[in-house]
């Protein structure tokens, strides 16, 4: 990558309260991350979604933030807009097979159910590998729109798991 | 025999694999990074697993993944291909305790032959002539010294756990060998975590030539005769070919029953090589790959034996369904390998975007590629783009066949060794066999 199309990728953040942009194609991947206070960096036309935690290496976010072109850094700052809810979608870190039961529980008590809370760090399924559980867990508060996977399913790495609406 | 085998590579060597378990009717899967979804192997593969987050270099290294990618597939058998996991005992390890068939000789032999000062040692003990030089390792610089009294100047400093030209130093004299000996040591000990060191005579212009062998699960053994593998840059082999031009069939009937003797003495099943270095009408064994070797079409079109589904076969438990007296040579095999690399550059790798890609064709034509137009050479693995064979009914109609095809192959984009290629089939060394593994440093000082 060649630092010009870093720099376009640095502008395309100033300006915004993103703090954090991954980037990845064939060749490259490079990370982003911005020192924010105070949400000094708000764009001029206060159009910028507040994301609220960056997006997470493995959960893909689906709703790009508006208002991330050509927006340069100002000062006056500091005012929130609306926050609308967005989808992200959780991935799997793995390849292996997905459970979304705990061990010894039945179907009655999943880890998560369509339309229901999660927390941050609470644990939405089980990837088995090599015989090991390995938990993932959601790296947001929201609410589950949909499970992508059925329980005991093969997964492969990256593979969509779940989808949650956070605010 | 397997229903499904995961294919634990990738490049022309997925592709290799993925063909023979077509034609024999077993399924396959194919693993890939998170970057290269859309490669010529996945899209071939019946199935496909990504393995891996970035970095991609590692997807075909991780065995957990892999491991797990199998289980959830539900394949019985992985192929490692040549490179990454072929030679890796752990791996072929996990394999079996996981209950999957890994296609390669056993962990046992792997690890017997992968120590190269061990493997010199065995060689010696059944027989094989080996480079003269140190009995296994030298306990330290004194022996060293004794040892290279013996054999004479120049000799070889060599890590025992080495390859790649890693841990390898020559040296002209006493002097030299004072000053060298600590300086291999510490680079073996980083590179291998292990200092051993042997020493060997230093050849002065040998030629590389190995010989091909199968082995089944019940003591059977054959060999398919000999390639030449003498025209190398960087200790990489670049055009191969079969039979050697310098190899008569009394050789080859002394060497490959030499072969099939140790290799039944050291407990091998599956495919391997037995590398050699000849010099002066003399053999000095070198080292086995245990495994699938890139040059192995050369052996393919001269003996009709397809290797890939001899090794799937094989590790099913299959008995071979050939005798020595059954293995037939016929004409003459040559192979190019396509590299993107500026030859007129000291062999520089040139990563890039393949535009325009048109494979040559016709009678006694095979090329192994996995690459399209449009495909971007990722710069995490080796330059190979293709490898072009020729077969013909001698060597001089094999190389304007080979002539013929490098002048209808069309790679726009990038840098290749076509170019290179065709200097070497009209050289007149190459064109009257004279061969040795100096051969590219005089045609690169010929040609400048």
């Amino acid at each position: 990558m060649d630092l010009e199309r870093i720099k376009r990728i640095v502008a395309l953040a100033s300006g915004t309260d993103i703090e954090e942009i991954e980037y990845r194609d064939k060749v490259t991947q490079i990370k982003l991350r911005f020192e924010i206070e105070g949400h000094q960096r708000l764009g001029p036309e206060q159009k910028a979604l507040q994301a609220s935690s960056p997006a997470p290496a493995e959960g893909g976010e689906v709703a790009a933030p508006a208002g991330m072109s050509a927006a340069q850094p100002t000062s006056n700052g500091g005012v929130k807009a609306q926050e609308p809810s967005k989808t992200v979608i959780v991935k799997s870190p793995m390849v292996g097979r997905c459970y979304l039961i705990p061990p010894g529980k039945d179907e009655s008590e999943p880890y998560v159910l369509p339309g229901g809370e999660v927390r941050k760090g609470q644990i939405i399924s089980i990837i088995e590998a090599m015989g090991i559980r390995n938990e993932v867990r959601s790296d947001h508060d929201g609410k589950v729109m949909s499970l992508l996977v059925k329980n005991g399913q093969p997964v492969e790495y990256g593979q969509p798991l779940l989808a949650l609406e956070v605010a | 025999m397997f229903k499904k085998i995961l294919i634990a590579n990738r490049g022309e060597v997925a592709l290799r694999i993925i063909r023979a378990c077509k034609e024999m009717g077993i399924r396959t899967v194919a693993i890939h990074s998170p970057a290269a979804a859309d490669s010529l192997h996945v899209n071939y593969a019946d199935e496909k697993a990504c393995v891996a987050p970035p970095p991609p270099s590692d997807s075909y290294l991780n065995i957990p993944s892999i491991i797990s990618a199998a289980e959830i597939t539900d394949a019985h058998a992985i192929h490692p291909g040549y490179g990454f996991l072929s030679e890796n005992a752990y791996f072929a390890e996990i394999c079996a305790s996981c209950n999957i068939k890994f296609i390669g000789p056993p962990p046992e032999a792997i690890r017997k032959l992968g120590d190269k000062a061990e493997a010199r040692k065995f060689m010696k003990k059944v027989g094989i002539p080996i480079v003269p030089g140190s009995e296994g390792v030298v306990e330290g610089l004194e022996e060293a010294v004794e040892v290279t009294r013996q054999i004479g100047y120049p000799a070889r400093l060599k890590a025992a756990a080495g390859g790649g030209g890693k841990g390898m130093r020559v040296v002209e004299n006493q002097e030299d060998l004072i000053k060298s000996f600590p300086v291999v040591q510490r680079e073996a000990q980083s590179a291998f975590g292990e200092g051993s060191i042997y020493v060997e005579k230093s050849l002065i212009n040998p030629r590389h030539i190995e010989f091909q062998f199968l082995s089944d699960e019940h003591g059977n053994v054959i060999h398919l005769g000999e390639r030449e593998c003498s025209i190398q840059r960087r200790g990489q082999k670049l055009i191969e070919e079969a039979p050697s031009p310098i190899i008569t069939p009394e050789m080859r009937k002394r060497i490959g029953r030499m072969v099939v003797k140790g290799v039944k003495m050291a407990g091998y099943a599956n495919a391997g090589t037995m590398e050699f270095l000849f010099e002066d009408g003399r053999f000095y064994f070198i080292e086995v790959n245990p495994r699938l070797q890139v040059e192995h079409p050369v052996t393919e079109m001269v003996t009709d034996i397809d290797l890939v589904k001899e090794q799937i076969l094989i590790a099913s438990g299959e008995r071979l369904k050939y005798t020595q007296d059954d293995i037939d040579f016929h004409g003459h095999a040559l192979e190019c390998r396509i590299n993107s690399e500026d030859y007129a550059n000291d062999f520089l790798p040139t990563p890039g975007t393949i535009g325009l890609y048109h494979i040559p064709g016709g009678p006694g034509v095979r090329v192994d590629s996995h690459v399209r137009s449009g495909y971007v050479i990722p710069p995490h693995y080796d330059s190979m783009l293709a490898k072009l064979i020729t077969h013909g009914a001698d060597r001089g109609e094999t190389i304007v066949r080979m002539k013929r095809a490098l002048d209808e192959y069309v790679i726009e984009g990038v840098i290749t060794t076509i170019g290179f290629h065709k200097l070497v089939m009209v050289d007149k060394d190459f064109l009257q066999g004279n061969l040795s593994t100096g051969f590219i440093r005089k045609f690169s000082n010929n040609s400048k």
